[in-house]
């Protein structure tokens, strides 16, 4: 009897092994190994065509003392921080303008939606254009009223604020997540606090606010780790330029790699990067530990 | 749930209702607006995508731009291409997801929860940090310069996929399956027969995601593919950008640019539902 149930018992492992096998050797073979190989590779010089060698730290070194390195940290960072409070602050006053029982709040969140589903390059490839100081719509338009407007991507000063911007025509996927947030609050406690007056900015800072929190550290959290690795933006529109303006880290790691082939540099680089996206994601959980309310489980009922 | 009725911020005055409808409509017209840059552009003869004051209808509308796209530059090749890729990754993950979600939501194994924290962890990688080591190992397998890197990877599962369906297989009753057991249903038939069929909204949800990806991925075929018959939709649109002759580029890198959107654009229209669902799960549930 005992037999017969520890076979069972190994049957049932035995299957979910089998069933589970795929992901297993997908992360030991497509994840875990080529960290092990990346990181080796990160102490070596290695120019992809003939053998590594075995350099030690020297690839941490020469980053550490490439001013390029903290030039486009900074680009990177500044974009980050530039970039994801205003994206969730706009997609938070899209979301409660649409919060409202009207007419045609379907058919705008389609509308904000849209720029969502179309592709990195196809965004960039139009954006560069719509930049563009003599011929863009956005000069041609400042024109009418006699202003010329300034360079955009082509000018050192306005480029990271043109790809800011130009970020902002994404946000079409947090306003639909915060709209199905904002509709999961329960009515019953903005019931309550207009029987005990409290007015707009009170209901959005003691409820709207805390009720949203779970999903804004989560859009949070995934905004700072998607800019962090920013690239296609200054591969198609900007090749970085102008003056390593907008030399994004993800694109500094790639011309390493595959523009001057040093890929000890670009995998010592990539670790370097995760470190900072770990320890960014920490303080961020840490800064925000206190003032998430976890209580709704609810998806809200715009299905 | 209660549908609301109170708000904050309740609109019961004109004054508010004309507020929130005239940001809505000043939002969406610059929303809008780089759509129609697009849309007007194709459609233009070459000489005319430079006058100014800009024509927003062009005067003389043409398909020249299109027929151009099609004849001298192949585009239809390059959407095979992102056709075939994204089918295969779209077969190859539906089957490992769904597969490992099985595993991790049905099958019995003491270390499973353990196991699934590793799944979740690896959904918090950089994509450099892996992306880098794989081409390394692919250009080992010497796959470097074929379509295999591209979608070789979807056979072994995606985390946020499998951790999606593994929730929706949570919420199917185990009675079910027992009852299937009893007949003599095996593992796979379970599988197969019951659980698939039952969990269409979730592989609705995921489907939309993958083709979503890979249908719009730059990265991976900017790495992996070095011959120019094997471009994909998305990545053979920056090398239209290349030319000297800006003129009658531009409306033809527009062209490319709205056939690579359409299909993203219908399947949209058609799976609205799902889209968010996706979103909503992403959001709210985590």
């Amino acid at each position: 009897m005992i037999k017969l149930k520890m076979k069972a018992k190994t049957a049932d492992t035995l299957w979910f092994f089998v069933f589970a096998a795929p992901w297993i050797l997908g992360f030991i073979f497509l994840t875990l190994i080529p960290m092990a190989i990346s990181l080796h590779i990160s102490f070596t010089d290695w120019n992809i065509l003939s053998d590594p060698d075995w350099v030690g730290l020297v690839n941490y070194k020469t980053i550490f003392n490439d001013s390029l390195f903290y030039k486009s940290m900074k680009v990177t960072l500044s974009y980050t921080t530039l970039s994801v409070p205003l994206n969730i602050v706009l997609s938070i006053f899209v979301a409660m303008l649409l919060n409202n029982n009207l007419r045609g709040m379907k058919m705008f969140r389609t509308i904000f939606y849209l720029p969502a589903i179309v592709s990195g390059v196809v965004v960039a490839i139009v954006w560069l254009w719509i930049y563009n100081p003599d011929y863009g719509i956005i000069n041609s338009f400042l024109r009418i009223f006699g202003i010329q407007g300034p360079g955009w991507v082509y000018d050192e000063n306005w480029a990271l604020p043109s790809v800011v911007i130009m970020s902002l025509w994404g946000i079409g996927s947090n306003i639909v997540i915060y709209l199905a947030s904002l509709q999961s609050i329960s009515t019953e406690l903005y019931e309550a606090a207009s029987i005990d007056g409290a007015n707009f900015w009170n209901r959005l800072i003691k409820i709207t606010l805390p009720g949203m929190s779970p999903v804004l550290l989560f859009t949070l959290l995934t905004g700072i780790i998607n800019a962090l690795q920013t690239f296609t933006q200054a591969f198609v529109m900007t090749q970085g330029g102008p003056n390593n303006a907008t030399n994004f880290y993800a694109y500094y790691i790639y011309n390493n790699a595959f523009v001057w082939h040093k890929m000890g540099e670009a995998c010592a680089q990539a670790w370097i990067l995760f470190v900072v996206i770990f320890i960014l994601t920490f303080i961020t959980l840490k800064l925000t530990g206190g003032h998430v309310y976890y209580d709704s489980k609810e998806g809200g009922d715009i299905l | 749930m209660r549908k609301h009725t109170t708000r904050p911020g309740e609109v019961n005055s004109t004054g508010a209702k004309i507020a929130i409808y005239s940001c809505l409509i000043v939002c969406s017209v610059i929303f809008l607006l780089p759509f129609f840059w697009m849309i007007s552009t194709a459609f233009k003869k070459p000489g005319a995508v430079f006058i100014q004051p800009m024509q927003w209808i062009p005067k003389e509308p043409t398909l020249e731009n299109f027929r151009r796209l099609f004849e001298e530059f192949g585009f239809q090749k390059y959407i095979l291409n992102s056709v075939w890729l994204t089918a295969v990754n779209l077969a190859g993950y539906l089957i490992s997801c769904t597969m490992v979600a099985y595993a991790f939501a049905t099958q019995k194994w003491k270390y499973k929860n353990i196991l699934f924290i590793l799944v979740l962890a690896t959904m918090m990688l950089p994509k450099e940090v892996i992306f880098y080591p794989r081409f390394i190992l692919f250009k080992y397998l010497g796959l470097y310069g074929t379509m295999a890197p591209l979608w070789l990877p979807a056979f072994f599962g995606d985390a946020f996929q499998i951790f999606l369906m593994r929730q929706f297989f949570l919420g199917i009753p185990t009675e079910l399956a027992e009852a299937a057991k009893i007949d003599g249903c095996s593992r796979f038939r379970i599988f197969w027969n019951i659980y698939l069929p039952l969990s269409k909204p979730a592989l609705a949800t995921s489907a939309i995601y993958i083709f979503m990806f890979h249908w719009n991925d730059f990265f991976g075929p900017l790495i992996y593919i070095t011959k120019e018959s094997k471009r994909t939709a998305a990545f053979a649109l920056m090398y239209l950008k290349g030319s000297q002759d800006v003129q009658s580029m531009m409306p033809m890198q527009m062209c490319a640019a709205i056939i690579t959107v359409i299909p993203c654009l219908v399947l949209y229209y058609f799976c609205q539902r799902y889209f968010i669902a996706g979103l909503v799960v992403k959001g709210v549930e985590k």
